[in-house]
């Protein structure tokens, strides 16, 4: 991910698009969807991932004359997105804490577009991740749906790399066991 | 990855992919929150910009008159020095010193790489300058100022008697130096040798600078 290749080609990017609002239109060609798909898996939910989401773009345009081309623009947004989503995660605990005493992570109900065994299945693997502790999850994310290797990890939340394997074996054993759990409940996984 | 890994990964992969776009309008919102900011950030700021150009005159003004109070201005195009190379035990005084004098009368460009200067030393002192050498050298940029280049030309004199002119040559390989590291149109020189009688108490040093410091007079 954070290679000297990529490293070029964001200076190439950059000398192509001198004008940081071009910049930014190609970030979020590139990357926007991705970014946002990173912060629905952190916060499950839709409308939240929404606001990170700008939340991340105008951030990232209003530093961009500081980025200094260590990292991709990927690593760089990635990061970003993570830390916005912990941001949120701790104001949103906050406002559920006061306002809704309350609140159920997963749905159980037989709605319509959850009838099939699978998209429910993974649905409830999703909902598991979001509820697992931030130092798991972040981990898990970038390694689930990124794909991203231990070492790309590390560099993306700047983290020593035995942390970042330790949290991913903890975090895949808390999440398989609360997989299962489910599984046993409903039988579907 | 594992067959459990896989299989999370697809589901987790399918559950972004299916449920979360990143639509045109929020793209829409972007531009719009960004196009303000960074028009803002660049405008013209009156009091910004009077603020800077009071603090830069002042800081103008303070500068010359500390600048003042210790002489920097006063210096003059060169700068000179003379001293018993071997410290204070000296068998003279830097008074004995006086009168003794060197300039540059002539620059020749050779070549791309040589240049040629004719040196006039006159020995207005009462003393025999004995086994007398003159270095010349072009000083090496710092970033605040300059420092001595060890790489010198040398050439001998032996000895110059009290009354005595002596016009000489001196080839510098100027055109070798790199001019953004290397003042090439600057010299630094320096005449060693002994008072009267070679003894470690008579040794003495006279150095030049050109051109490295300007002086408003």
């Amino acid at each position: 991910m954070e290679t000297s290749g990529a490293g070029e080609a964001n200076r190439e990017l950059w000398r192509e698009t001198a004008d940081e609002h071009e910049v930014l239109e190609s970030l979020m060609q590139q990357y926007g969807a991705e970014m946002k798909r990173i912060a629905f898996l952190y916060v499950h939910d839709r409308a939240e991932c929404e606001d990170i989401i700008q939340e991340v773009f105008i951030s990232a345009f209003k530093n961009l004359s500081k980025f200094r081309h260590e990292a991709s623009y990927k690593t760089w947004l990635t990061r970003m997105t993570i830390n916005k989503c912990k941001d949120h995660h701790r104001l949103w605990s906050i406002r559920n804490l006061v306002y809704k005493p309350a609140v159920k992570l997963l749905s159980k109900g037989n709605s319509a577009e959850e009838e099939l065994i699978g998209e429910e299945t993974a649905k409830e693997v999703a909902a598991q991740l979001a509820a697992l502790p931030g130092k798991y999850k972040e981990v898990l994310i970038l390694y689930y749906y990124q794909e991203l290797t231990m070492q790309e990890i590390s560099d993306v939340l700047e983290i020593n790399i035995n942390t970042v394997k330790s949290r991913l074996l903890r975090g895949k054993q808390a999440l398989q066991e609360k997989v299962e759990r489910g599984a046993g409940n409903n039988g579907s996984f | 990855m594992d067959h459990f890994d896989r299989e999370i990964s697809a589901k987790l992969k399918g559950v972004a992919n299916d449920n979360v776009r990143f639509t045109q309008e929020e793209k829409m919102a972007i531009r719009r929150k960004t196009s303000g900011s960074k028009t803002r950030a660049s405008r013209f700021q009156p009091v910004y910009w009077t603020v800077l150009a009071s603090a830069v005159t002042l800081f103008l003004f303070l500068g010359f008159i500390y600048a003042n109070d210790t002489g920097l201005l006063n210096a003059g195009p060169d700068t000179d020095y003379m001293m018993p190379a071997n410290g204070a035990d000296m068998g003279y005084t830097t008074e004995d010193l006086e009168g003794i004098d060197f300039t540059i009368v002539k620059e020749e460009q050779l070549d791309d790489t040589s240049r040629l200067y004719t040196i006039e030393l006159v020995n207005g002192s009462e003393h025999h300058l004995v086994d007398a050498v003159f270095a010349m050298s072009h000083p090496i940029k710092m970033v605040d100022g300059y420092r001595g280049n060890t790489f010198k030309a040398e050439s001998r004199l032996n000895n110059i008697y009290p009354g005595e002119t002596r016009r000489f040559e001196m080839e510098l390989p100027s055109g070798i130096f790199d001019s953004e590291q290397v003042d090439v149109d600057s010299e630094d020189m320096d005449l060693t040798g002994y008072l009267n009688k070679i003894k470690g108490e008579n040794v003495f040093q006279i150095g030049r600078s050109n051109g490295v410091f300007e002086s408003g007079e």
